[in-house]
């Protein structure tokens, strides 16, 4: 496999530089049936070299997420709270300046390949067109640039690779070339919506190792976005649990999983069929199912399928601190309970 | 109950396209009551056998369902077998028709075979259905589109359990929910097999979920069977190095476990497809020239059957 020298290198004192710093973001749209609020009062932090992965439910907001960290919600959303990128705001930048941005610090990987790529292009031109736009590289600079990248990338005979089309590419592969596109800029951020869903999962196992790999040799930063819990415990380092709209919890990920304190985590985890637990016959599912997209809300979003629901409930639950203040290592959790009793706590053992 | 022998599916797709073999002399038996894991990566023809076995698509060989041969069965004799065998689908509101509403969906196979029942005795059936799958009676009246996808599945179910069928076909009925209606559809089909002495014949490429509801599991690559085998010995000591590589692949929620392993190299439908050999020699870790040379037939391994020439090293 090729050397991935050209790739920002990793350095120990950037280590701990916030790259990303979101402030009590909100995405709404307005329509006639009222205002539906996808995004509430999110904040986060994202450093150097680490990887924040973001679970969820379908219609939990997590793609609405991304768009917003990239500025790429539809016109009809309307944006609140603050999104700092090493400390400037991006949020009501000029477009000029997010263009910028786009593709060179921020780069964004997303779900369904196939969409994502221009079937009429061949894989080169659209490898190279970031590329040639953001660093100002000459055709054939931009081609063996894009060469080296799907090297990097673990796919075969890059050169032919380059003037084939999407539809000539089996799927994983089409996800690695999307993979090699977002990092043709040396972004410091990836953003992944999702990349490894539509795959089967043998695939999928290649495309987490390919991304750990990147990430070893780079110390990109990512943000990991899916509704897998398996393929987060994989590669984040930090988890941030999704629910109608607001981060329920946050925590480093062996603490998520070994203690989970949001009854919807500890729930989740419960649920899931797994092949490290000991067989039973009915599976401890989440009862109910989760809000629309949006959905106006009285309280604990979560209240209708808790089973530790109380009268308190009725009142929003903030994001609290657990255990020590200290930043990076800090968990925190939107729950009036103090600490879950264990046999909502304990995940399976 | 089901016995099949040597299912083939053969897709032409024209005169100058060549010929693929979606499922290649696939043998197997499902027994009355039991649940029948079907997995494999895309391409590795699960949808296609099932399609087979619902007419869906012509195929050759034999398959025995109740000593009657699916494959060759006409007219009255068809539809009347047809009655004892529903399949559920992947995407449950693709599956409903969203001009009609959901008493009438679950009430349409009755209307079919029953024509004989009142439709006020059909829609009370239909509504006893729908609640014993986990809807109430406000949802009779209301259409697909006011569903979410896990209660579009329900209905889906209900619809296919209405006329009691004996066998279920299960099209990856939960790869497109929500993870926390996953767990309650998995465990409604649970209970609805006991209730109802329901067979299953499940797809999924999720290896957990199968090992939740299966007895048995059936492994398929590329059209072949690879290994068939009971649940307790495919997931602690599979055959097979593709079954084996399938169950190394499945990410587990734990930071402290070492994470998938992937195989080497190869995805499926990417290698090449020459015959004769094994059609999985190409990324087998244990390949060797035997394996192109001979195809590796099934023979017994433990309390299974499994087609590799290496099954014991």
């Amino acid at each position: 496999m090729a050397c991935v020298t050209h790739l920002i290198p990793m350095s120990t004192d950037s280590g701990t530089a916030t790259l990303l710093r979101v402030n009590n973001l909100c995405v709404d749209y307005h329509g006639v049936h009222g205002t539906l609020r996808a995004v509430r009062d999110l904040s986060f932090e994202l450093r150097a070299q680490q990887c924040l992965g973001v679970v969820g439910e379908s219609a939990c907001g997590k793609t609405q997420l991304l768009y917003a960290l990239m500025g790429l919600n539809s016109n009809a959303a309307q944006l609140r709270g603050s999104v700092q990128y090493r400390g400037e705001e991006l949020l009501g930048a000029a477009p000029r300046r997010l263009a910028a941005l786009r593709g060179r610090r921020l780069a964004m990987v997303f779900q369904d390949s196939m969409g994502a790529l221009n079937p009429y292009l061949r894989i080169g031109v659209q490898l190279c067109e970031g590329a040639r736009a953001q660093l100002g590289l000459t055709r054939s600079a931009a081609q063996s640039r894009a060469a080296t990248l799907l090297e990097t990338v673990q796919i075969d005979a890059p050169a032919l690779r380059l003037r084939q089309y999407p539809h000539e590419l089996s799927g994983g592969m089409r996800q690695r070339v999307m993979i090699a596109m977002a990092l043709m800029c040396d972004p410091e951020i990836l953003l992944l919506d999702e990349p490894t869903t539509a795959l089967d999962v043998t695939v999928q196992a290649q495309v987490l190792a390919l991304l750990r790999e990147v990430r070893a040799r780079t110390g990109i930063a990512m943000i990991f976005v899916t509704h897998d819990l398996g393929v987060l415990a994989a590669i984040a380092d930090r988890v941030a649990v999704m629910y109608a709209g607001r981060v329920v919890e946050l925590a480093p990920v062996a603490r998520l999983y070994a203690t989970p304190r949001h009854p919807y985590t500890a729930g989740l985890l419960r649920s899931m069929p797994r092949l490290d637990a000991p067989l039973t016959a009915r599976l401890p599912a989440i009862p109910g199912q989760p809000p629309r997209a949006g959905a106006p809300e009285s309280g604990c979003a979560f209240a209708p399928r808790c089973a530790l629901v109380h009268e308190r409930c009725h009142t929003l639950p903030g994001l609290r601190a657990v255990g020590s203040a200290e930043s990076a290592s800090t968990s925190w959790v939107a729950c009036h309970v103090e600490a879950p009793p264990p046999s909502i706590r304990e995940a399976w053992r | 109950m089901l016995a099949v022998r040597e299912l083939t599916v053969r897709y032409d797709a024209g005169r100058r396209a060549r010929v693929r073999t979606a499922v290649d002399s696939v043998t197997f038996e499902l027994a009355a009551g039991e649940s029948l894991g079907l997995v494999g990566e895309s391409g590795s023809g699960k949808s296609s056998l099932v399609r087979a076995l619902l007419r869906l698509v012509p195929a050759s060989g034999v398959a025995l369902f109740e000593g009657r041969d699916l494959l060759r069965l006409r007219g009255t004799d068809l539809r009347a077998t047809r009655e004892h065998l529903q399949i559920i689908f992947q995407d449950p509101l693709a599956a409903l028709d969203p001009r009609m509403r959901i008493a009438e969906i679950v009430a349409e196979p009755l209307r079919e075979f029953r024509p004989q029942l009142p439709a006020s005795e059909r829609r009370a059936l239909a509504r006893s259905m729908l609640e014993r799958v986990g809807l109430d009676a406000t949802h009779l009246d209301r259409y697909p589109h006011e569903f979410s996808g896990g209660q579009a599945q329900r209905i889906g179910i209900a619809r296919a359990l209405v006329l009691r069928p004996r066998l279920l076909l299960c099209d990856e009925p939960v790869a497109s929910l929500d993870v926390s209606i996953t767990a309650q559809i998995v465990n409604l089909l649970h209970d609805l097999k006991r209730e109802f002495g329901l067979s299953l014949l499940f797809i999924a490429h999720d290896l957990a979920t199968v090992r939740q509801v299966c007895e048995r599991v059936m492994v398929l690559y590329r059209g072949r069977l690879m290994e068939i085998a009971p649940r307790e010995q495919l997931y602690s000591a599979a055959r097979h190095p593709y079954t084996r590589a399938l169950l190394a692949a499945v990410p587990t929620p734990d930071p402290a476990h070492a994470g998938p392993a992937a195989l080497a190299v190869g995805e499926p439908g990417t290698a090449p497809t020459e015959p004769g050999g094994c059609a999985f020699r190409h990324r087998c870790p244990l390949s060797a020239a035997r394996c192109s040379t001979e195809i590796p037939q099934l023979r017994a391994a433990g309390s299974g059957l499994v087609a590799c020439h290496f099954a014991d090293s």
